[in-house]
């Protein structure tokens, strides 16, 4: 039995489709992210699975339990917000507190169930404090143990760390990771950031127009994007029309490429991607290789980013410094690793 | 020099909102039979005759109900309105919010003869049911003001954290929207329990001679003496205030209160 089954769950806005027949089974102790651009539907689902928004149609079931009409309240859920929400008149110790007060656990569990809490997310020290005395990290981190002091049957986060700078995100991501894993939280994770959904999450669900277009453990939506929104939106910058030569063969324009198996009928036409990564250019012609241009050239430190005109149209490469170097305008050529080659399903 | 400058203009500023309020102040405490300043000698007596006379004890008695029952119905009905234009998605809610504040801006002559006009009409005379209906709608503007002030600043996804971490509506409004709101509210309350406690042109039409309020009572009795009884219960009055004010300092922090 998964920990949270949604089941085709459809939501409208004033006739705008914001979640269509939206289906996914996550089991217990699992962190899942949803991702995808803004206005996707992904804070609307995950709303809704807090009850903080109505579905019209469909079924949300927690551990067995239908609570597709239950309230918010009697869910059994906790969430943390983009905002830490923290209550502002209340000391850090009465915040984290306050779930173990509604769910009516006696006083001297309840402190030390806080204390608990508190020291998992390594602020012990900071019970008497007032939220607004605490940093930002700070603040979001007794925002964590606020939500996860219940005991909830599944942690929402809605872009918690979205608010903060890099390097205390990347400190906060580990955290939470390992605090979900020790406690075996299942827990859904709202973001707009690729890198965040490949570092914390088992399984990332891409999510664009309502619909979930992948979902999938991190490495294979990072590696075999389902489609053409996917490989997008998770950086592969190469994407082209080719018609399928072979089992192993693809043409783009003119030029006949090498690939590892495909499993799409000679013929015809698909859509292709490649990461610049993956781009290999050599200088002048070559067999196997299209032609073009270098038309723009960036610095990155390690790397080199490269875009190459081509007949067929731009193709970016990424090729590191310590490799070779090309000048703008220069004649060469480019040629992907058959390996990386991707087809995108239509 | 320039700083000189500053200096006498702020002085002056001072002398000119302080200076009555100490000539009130000391000449409640003459012996004179009429209003003398400065007084020629000292005595506690005018306090004592003013405290003795049953027209303004009975008055103040009067007002003081009327305060605290216009506050305590206009503060319930300010929430919900504050909640209303400020969280809710209700269609004409800015209209709301300015009709709401118009008694601001209507001369308050102007709303006490329309009351009277309107109710009279109506066939609703009851004094005092109509009196404090009056007063409800002068001091519902500074509740409502003062409270949305507060919500305003209040981040609703705490009231969304409380419901989620087990909390039904009433006690998230309990636990979190109401401490939210409570220095807004209580700044609301002790601006509307004065402005009705003071208030003068509204009562005037309003009022009967069992409702009689402390103002109208001073205004008709300064109209035949002059004696220092009216500023002795000045004095009181403006004693009143200011404890009130120290009071919401000490607790609440008055600057914090008027959202400075």
């Amino acid at each position: 039995m998964p920990a949270l089954d949604i089941q085709s769950v459809t939501k409208s806005y004033n006739k705008l489709r914001v979640l269509d027949r939206v289906s996914a089974q996550i089991d217990k102790g699992e962190l899942v992210t949803l991702l995808g651009p803004s206005g996707c539907g992904k804070t609307t689902l995950l709303r809704s699975i807090a009850g903080l928004a109505d579905i019209d149609e469909g079924r949300i079931v927690l551990e067995g339990r239908d609570v597709t009409k239950v309230p918010i309240h009697k869910r059994g859920i906790a969430m943390v917000f983009q905002s830490h929400a923290l209550f502002p008149h209340m000391s850090v110790a009465d915040n984290v507190a306050f779930g173990l007060k509604m769910q009516g656990v006696g006083k001297a569990e309840r402190e030390d169930r806080v204390k608990r809490a508190l020291s998992l997310v390594r602020l012990d020290a900071y019970l008497t404090r007032m939220p607004h005395e605490l940093s930002g990290g700070q603040q979001q981190r007794v925002a964590i143990a606020r939500a996860i002091v219940t005991n909830p049957t599944a942690l929402l986060l809605d872009e918690p760390f979205g608010a903060l700078d890099r390097k205390l995100r990347e400190t906060l991501q580990v955290e939470l990771r390992r605090l979900t894993k020790e406690l075996g939280i299942t827990a859904i994770f709202v973001t707009h950031d690729q890198e965040e959904a490949v570092v914390l999450s088992d399984r990332v669900a891409v999510m664009n127009a309502g619909v979930i277009q992948q979902i999938a453990p991190a490495v294979d939506v990072y590696e075999n994007p389902a489609n053409e929104f996917v490989a997008n939106f998770m950086g592969f910058q190469n994407i082209f029309d080719a018609k399928v030569r072979s089992a192993q063969e693809l043409a783009i324009g003119d030029t006949v490429i090498a690939t590892d198996k495909i499993d799409v009928a000679p013929g015809e036409g698909i859509r292709m991607a490649i990461r610049a990564e993956r781009v290999s250019i050599t200088a002048g012609h070559r067999e196997g290789a299209i032609p073009g241009q270098v038309s723009s050239s960036t610095y990155l430190g390690e790397q080199n980013a490269y875009v190459v005109d081509t007949a067929d149209g731009p193709v970016t490469a990424r090729i590191p410094t310590s490799v070779a170097r090309f000048s703008m305008g220069e004649a060469v050529s480019v040629s992907f690793d058959p390996a990386a080659v991707r087809v995108l399903a239509s | 020099m320039n700083r000189l400058f500053f200096g006498v203009v702020i002085a002056l500023l001072f002398t000119f909102i302080l200076a009555p309020t100490v000539v009130i102040a000391l000449s409640s405490f003459g012996t004179s039979e009429i209003l003398e300043f400065p007084p020629q000698s000292f005595t506690l007596r005018w306090y004592a005759y003013a405290l003795a006379r049953p027209e303004f004890t009975s008055a103040a008695w009067n007002s003081l109900w009327l305060a605290v029952s216009s506050t305590a119905i206009a503060t319930p009905l300010a929430i919900a309105a504050s909640l209303a234009i400020t969280r809710g998605r209700l269609p004409g809610r800015e209209v709301l919010q300015t009709i709401l504040l118009a008694p601001l801006v209507v001369p308050s002559v102007v709303i006490g003869l329309a009351i009277l006009l309107a109710s009279s009409r109506l066939g609703f005379s009851s004094g005092s049911t109509r009196l404090i209906a009056a007063h409800v709608l002068i001091v519902l503007p500074y509740l409502v003001r003062t409270t949305s002030a507060s919500l305003v600043r209040l981040d609703p996804l705490a009231e969304e954290a409380a419901r989620t971490l087990g909390a039904n509506s009433l006690r998230t409004f309990l636990h979190v929207t109401l401490p939210g709101l409570a220095p807004g509210l209580l700044a609301g309350m002790i601006f509307g329990f004065i402005i009705s406690f003071d208030n003068v042109s509204i009562s005037l039409f309003l009022a009967n001679a069992r409702t009689n309020t402390l103002p109208l009572s001073l205004m008709s009795y300064v109209e035949y003496n002059l004696d220092p009884s009216v500023a002795a219960v000045s004095t009181l009055l403006i004693l009143m205030a200011l404890v009130v004010a120290i009071a919401l300092e000490r607790f609440a922090g008055l600057r914090k209160t008027l959202g400075a």
